[in-house]
């Protein structure tokens, strides 16, 4: 403790207030582990193999995971990426197109990496050069990426999609190599995150871009980098989407950009970002929103409504949890920014 | 604080119902020893779709001891079509009929190393990938239209037009092409040479089932209204409305409806989906391939609809057939020991008068593949010759 | 005496809690018709929550009786408040930062709201519907401005294009349509240069002795003397004590305020203009719109150089070209450090050489509110304790912002709390703690003191002193004399963009010696 003699001393009330605070920032955990725990009772109770159930909450949120830890350091500087999901579609379509012509898993990977970082610089130079928040050029980013990758399907594949052998990325289609890489990954972010200067000055110019600038903060060269951890993950979801299902077809990865978003509020990552920001969010989140849809999908279905109804009632109770989540979240946020 | 705490109290409540209501439920789950069948959807909202699963899970199930599982729908995103076949075998499903198409062998290949039977529904594998999974042990078969019968639906749709007279002749028509999907390709294939018309592509002029790869080859899948040649029946193409990627529907079809309408509009399905109130309100006649549902019976009655290619609810009898069969052991191959491939044809209507009886020989109590007619193909000693002879008598 | 007045607004027991931090103690107080009641104390003494509550900006914690012309008042709004509940001529708020938006014009600000009555076709019921006349708009905001004595904003321009001063004006432009019986004004004066307050002032005469009632909060003491009727000092949450004016004793006040004798001095107490020979901050030529004419000046190592002038001259522009926040269209800044000469382009290039700045508007540019104390000091010297030249190592940020926290005695519970629940000069503290701490040789510090107590304010300029011995550089951009004098080895005025004169630190040197140059 520092300087303790606060403006009004009120040590009791600080107790109480730590506890909230504490108890907030592990709600997303303390969330994760409960569904976990849910889903684990559902899944026996029913019977089902809970062993092949987690494998496939593993196949669902590895690329949703993936993507949203790069996005995070988007959503860090207040901003955010609606196109994220075409960015992936696009990169793995191109992917299958270079090696079905080259053969080469190699150039293959190389190819993925320049268009997923390259789509993901593009939004962010268009926002330089144009002067427009980064979420407009996303936007407008979302459409002509899906344009060129269904484009490139149509033409390319016969009327199904677009396939690339199960052997090229096949083998990486296990949850254990699968656990691996999110590990790697989210550590690898996290450490720029949270223990190097650039970590520091991305969640520094969430909190007010305008004092980062004063601080000799550029907006822009940070927002390229935010962009560029970004495309990286885009292209790790790409890999692991094409390991998972080697065909892609116009409408894969299509609501990977709304998810993500929906993902790391669960997670505990503030919308405004900020220093608040924290890169597990990806992690947490995004297990806890398969996590929710899956086990709310199978009780809603016991409970007579069927899978079609169960997909929309689903979606309604996801909405739900978002709001009651950003709510709770905010409540700790508007607490220390009333006026004095 | 209070607040907090509020929140708190209510998220908690929330849980624990959710966990009770879930536990208890589960309970009352346990026990069932029916045999559950998964079903792989890409759309849960289509009428044909909507009839299947009525068949299903209002028809068969009140009359087997089987339980349809069905997957969410999962439109076009092969990875969710995987992650939602991973799902149902989660859920012990001991079969599954695929009704989606993202990536069919993929399909295949994990219900073989899951050691669960796999049944296609309504469609045909490409000839490469029948080819090649065709000796699968657990590759039950498929059921449904084949390339070349959707190119005669649509050969048939467009000749009866050609070869209307009088007062009803036709001089002009809108065409609906569909998705950039090989069915709707065919099927448009069918209708563009039933007109007595030549397709432009690659500065050849193709005519017959060519036009399909010229449509594919050259315009993505999705035909284009400059490269379509009328032929000598004095029949032109105004309009050509399609749902290909990023082409829009909305704007054409105003477009359309807007200026001097067509004599008719030719679909390739769906079409009492995306435009059937349109069409009925500008009382433009119109032809469709879909099925037989109270919803077309309106549009045939009261509407605008005049032609109808469509499947019925129970189409998917002989599939069920086929994967009841082989759970129960007896696994049923062709003369050549490979799965069943069965080519499957539509029912056609072309006055509501002709409707009502084609859908009366469909209704929920009695539909065509009733437990009667099905029975005849479940069985341990049913034969590939009997299924066979059954689909071409329908 | 006061019992023979009429009493139009009365808080009893007043208690408000922010987190963990008490803000307000079972407070009362009372305000009579065709009074100016001051309220000062130190920041964090609790003058801007007790009456934000009773302005509606917010709820208390708890409440024995809050009484409005008699009756219950409990506003759910500002906007409820200053339409007294529905029952018209209510409590209006200037509040201490920004209350205006940014993104819209000046008339859609002062009409935030009420837009409706613009609309071009009216119901017979009297609903209006159809687009905005804004023909009629900008002339009533025209007309809103004008009555308050101010003709020279226009109300068609986008707010975001005025500078601090006259969106403040705007601010009073808008709370004074409606007419309120009562108006706060909190820490509006320090925003305002000579002209501006003068309209201030202007607006709290025509208040005194009438049936309304104004409530007035500054940390200036001798303004605060000057114009008020009664002084009610606040200290920790508490109501200290009230003056009359006859009571009036600046050191009575002060003692009251913080509790204690003011001990040592309070500018710097040395008349010695001397500082080194080396230069180490140059402009020449500098121009910038029409705020800076072709000014050139140069900072000496262990000078303080005091920029003075009204709110337009040009000198806050001038504090940002000089940190390169802004390009100026000719002319060049030169900073000269250990590492050679470097052309200021940019906040970075700045900073590489151990420049700071220390912005006027301290909520929007020199913090990150919703960020911690840490974080908002430690961002700048991350090169004074990251390892290597890449990694953050916790432990060590942790320690070189508690050393912050202690050399700058900042009062808060801890490192993480957010800088938006701390006192107006403790947030002060903060941005100094974030260019101090990283070792800056050259400070721009535009309107250091804005909005700070007089204990914080002294321990400042007791700072900037330690730093001139130390041989650091200091800008001193402000808009107060006393402190200017009090402060500068050298003193430019500025006047409509251009450096009109330069005086020399001097025992003589007076109040009317400079305003001349300004005005």
């Amino acid at each position: 403790m520092v300087n303790a003699n606060s403006p009004v001393s009120a040590s009791a009330s600080i107790n109480k207030y730590k506890v909230k605070s504490i108890a907030i920032a592990i709600l997303p955990l303390a969330a994760l582990a409960f569904l976990f725990g849910l889903f684990c009772i559902v899944v026996t109770a029913n019977d089902y193999n809970l062993e092949l159930y987690l494998t496939n909450v593993i196949n669902r949120g590895t690329v949703l995971v993936l993507v949203a830890t790069g996005a995070i350091f988007i959503y860090t500087l207040g901003s955010f990426d609606i196109s994220l999901g075409a960015s992936t579609l696009l990169c793995a379509t191109v992917g299958v197109l270079t090696y079905n012509s080259t053969q080469n898993v190699f150039l293959t990977v190389l190819v993925m990496f320049a268009i997923g970082v390259g789509c993901s610089l593009l939004s962010s130079l268009l926002a330089s050069v144009f002067r427009i928040p980064v979420f407009v050029t996303t936007v407008a980013m979302m459409s002509v990426l899906s344009a060129i990758a269904s484009q490139l399907i149509i033409s390319n594949g016969s009327g199904n999609g677009l396939s690339l052998p199960k052997t090229v990325f096949g083998p990486l289609d296990s949850p254990w190599i699968k656990i691996a890489v999110i590990a790697v990954w989210v550590l690898l972010c996290a450490f720029l995150f949270d223990f190097t200067k650039i970590g520091r000055r991305e969640k520094f110019l969430g909190a007010n871009p305008f004092c980062a600038k004063l601080t000799g903060i550029s907006m822009y060269k940070y927002a390229i980098i935010a962009f560029v951890m970004a495309g990286l993950g885009v292209v790790l979801g790409a890999i692991f989407t094409l390991s998972y299902s080697p065909t892609v077809n116009t409408g894969t990865a299509s609501s990977i950009g709304m998810d993500i978003l929906v993902a790391i509020v669960f997670g505990g990552m503030p919308i405004s970002g900020g220093p608040r920001s924290k890169i597990y969010a990806s992690l947490i989140g995004g297990f806890s929103y398969v996590l929710l849809n899956l086990t709310l999908n199978i009780v809603l279905r016991m409970a007579g409504v069927d899978s079609q109804g169960s997909q929309g009632i689903t979606q309604i109770i996801s909405a739900m949890v978002f709001l009651a989540v950003v709510y709770v979240a905010s409540m700790n946020y508007r607490a220390k920014n009333l006026p004095r | 604080m209070k607040k907090f705490v509020k929140v708190l109290v209510i998220a908690m409540c929330v849980m624990a119902i959710t966990l009770t209501a879930a536990v208890s439920l589960a309970a009352c789950g346990k026990g069932n020893t029916t045999v559950k069948i998964g079903v792989l959807v890409a759309d849960a909202s289509g009428a044909e779709a909507l009839a299947f699963r009525n068949y299903y899970e209002n028809y068969v199930e009140k009359n087997y001891d089987v339980d349809f599982v069905y997957s969410e729908e999962v439109g076009s995103d092969a990875t969710k079509e995987m992650a939602e076949l991973d799902k149902l075998l989660a859920e012990n499903c001991k079969a599954i009929i695929s009704f989606a198409s993202c990536d069919r062998p993929a399909q295949i290949e994990k219900c073989e190393s899951s050691k669960v039977y796999y049944a296609v529904a309504t469609g045909t594998l490409k000839d490469e990938e029948y080819a090649e999974y065709k000796t699968k042990e657990y590759f039950v078969g498929q059921v449904g239209p084949s390339t070349f019968t959707e190119y005669n639906v649509g050969l048939a749709m467009g000749q009866y037009y050609k070869s209307l007279t009088g007062d009803n002749a036709i001089h002009s028509v809108a065409l609906y092409v569909g998705f950039p999907a090989p069915e709707h390709v065919a099927r448009t294939a069918g209708i563009l040479t039933g007109l007595g018309m030549t397709y432009s592509a690659f500065g050849q002029s193709l005519s017959g089932m060519d036009i399909v790869g010229g449509i594919y080859g050259q315009d993505n899948g999705t035909a284009n209204l400059n490269n379509i040649q009328p032929g000598d029946s004095g029949i032109t193409v105004t309009t050509v409305l399609s749902m290909a990627p990023g082409a829009g529907l909305d704007e054409p079809l105003q477009a359309m409806l807007a200026g001097t309408a067509p004599d008719a509009l030719l679909g390739v399905g769906m079409v009492s989906v995306f435009m059937a109130a349109q069409l009925n309100q500008k009382q433009i006649p119109y032809a469709d391939v879909d099925a037989f549902t109270a919803a077309n019976k309106t549009n045939f009655e009261s509407g605008s609809m005049r032609y109808l290619a469509g499947k019925y609810g129970s189409s998917v009898g002989p599939v069920f057939a086929l994967i009841m069969n082989a759970l129960n052991g007896n696994v049923i191959r062709d003369a050549d020991g490979n799965a069943v491939s069965l080519d499957q044809g539509y029912m056609v209507a072309k006055s509501a008068e002709e409707y009502a009886t084609n859908y009366a020989k469909e209704s929920g109590d009695s539909p065509i593949y009733n437990k009667e007619v099905l029975d005849t193909v479940i069985g341990a000693d049913v034969t590939y010759q009997q299924i066979a002879d059954l689909v071409a008598s329908k | 005496m006061q019992s023979e007045r009429q009493v139009i607004l009365q808080i009893k027991g007043m208690t408000k809690t922010f987190g963990p931090v008490t803000a307000l103690k079972d407070v009362d107080l009372t305000l009579y018709r065709g009074d100016v009641l001051g309220l000062i104390g130190e920041n964090g003494s609790g003058k801007s929550t007790i009456t934000s509550i009773a302005a509606g900006m917010q709820k208390a914690t708890k409440v024995e009786s809050m009484q409005y012309k008699g009756k219950d008042w409990s506003p759910s709004s500002m906007l409820d408040a200053l339409s007294g509940c529905g029952e018209g001529k209510g409590i209006g708020m200037i509040v201490q930062e920004s209350g205006t938006i940014a993104g819209i014009s000046v008339a859609e600000n002062i009409f935030l709201g009420e837009l409706d009555r613009f609309r071009v076709w009216t119901f017979k019921s009297g609903k209006t519907f159809g687009p905005i006349n804004k023909k009629k708009m900008f002339k009533a905001a025209k007309d809103a401005l004008q009555a308050i004595g101010i003709d020279n904003i226009n109300p068609a321009a986008p707010m975001a294009t005025l500078d601090f001063q006259a969106r403040k004006l705007v601010e009073i432009a808008k709370v004074l349509l409606k007419d309120p019986d009562v108006i706060v004004i909190d820490e509006t004066s320090t925003a305002l240069a000579h002209d501006g307050r003068q309209i201030l002032y202007n607006i709290i005469n025509r208040f005194r002795g009438t049936e309304k009632a104004v409530i007035f909060i500054s940390h200036d003491l001798d303004e605060i003397m000057e114009v008020c009727d009664t002084l009610t000092v606040l200290r920790d949450g508490n109501i200290i004590r009230t003056f009359d004016r006859a009571e009036y004793d600046p050191d009575e006040i002060r003692k009251a305020m913080i509790g204690r004798e003011l001990q040592g001095d309070y500018y710097r107490s040395d008349y010695d203009p001397t500082y080194g020979e080396e230069v180490v901050l140059a402009c020449d030529n500098l121009v910038y719109g029409d705020r800076l004419k072709g000014v050139g000046l140069q900072l000496h190592k262990g000078e303080i150089l005091g920029i003075g002038g009204l709110a337009h001259c040009g000198m806050h522009s001038l504090g940002k070209v000089l940190f390169g926040a802004l390009s100026p269209q000719s002319g060049t800044v030169t900073v000269t450090d250990r590492g050679g000469k470097a052309i200021v382009k940019n906040e970075s290039i700045a900073m590489k050489h151990a420049m700071g700045y220390v912005s006027k508007d301290r909520d929007t540019e020199s913090l990150a509110l919703s960020a911690s104390i840490k974080d908002n000091i430690a961002i700048a010297g991350m090169d004074k304790y990251a390892v290597g030249k890449f990694l953050i190592w916790d432990p060590l940020e942790k320690k070189y912002v508690d050393e912050q926290i202690e050399s700058l005695s900042i009062k808060c519970s801890d490192r993480n709390q957010a800088v938006s629940t701390l006192s107006g000069g403790n947030k002060q503290k903060v941005v100094f703690g974030k260019w101090v701490g990283c070792g800056s040789e050259i400070l721009i510090l535009d309107c250091p003191t804005r909005g700070v107590d007089i204990g914080v304010k002294q321990a400042m300029y007791q700072l900037m002193y330690k730093l001139k011995q130390e041989g650091k550089a200091i800008l001193l951009i402000s808009e107060e004399m006393p402190e200017l004098m009090g402060m500068s080895d050298r003193i430019l005025i500025m006047k409509d963009g251009e450096i009109k004169k330069e005086f020399l630190r001097s025992k003589d040197l007076s109040d009317a010696d400079i305003i001349g140059y300004m005005i």
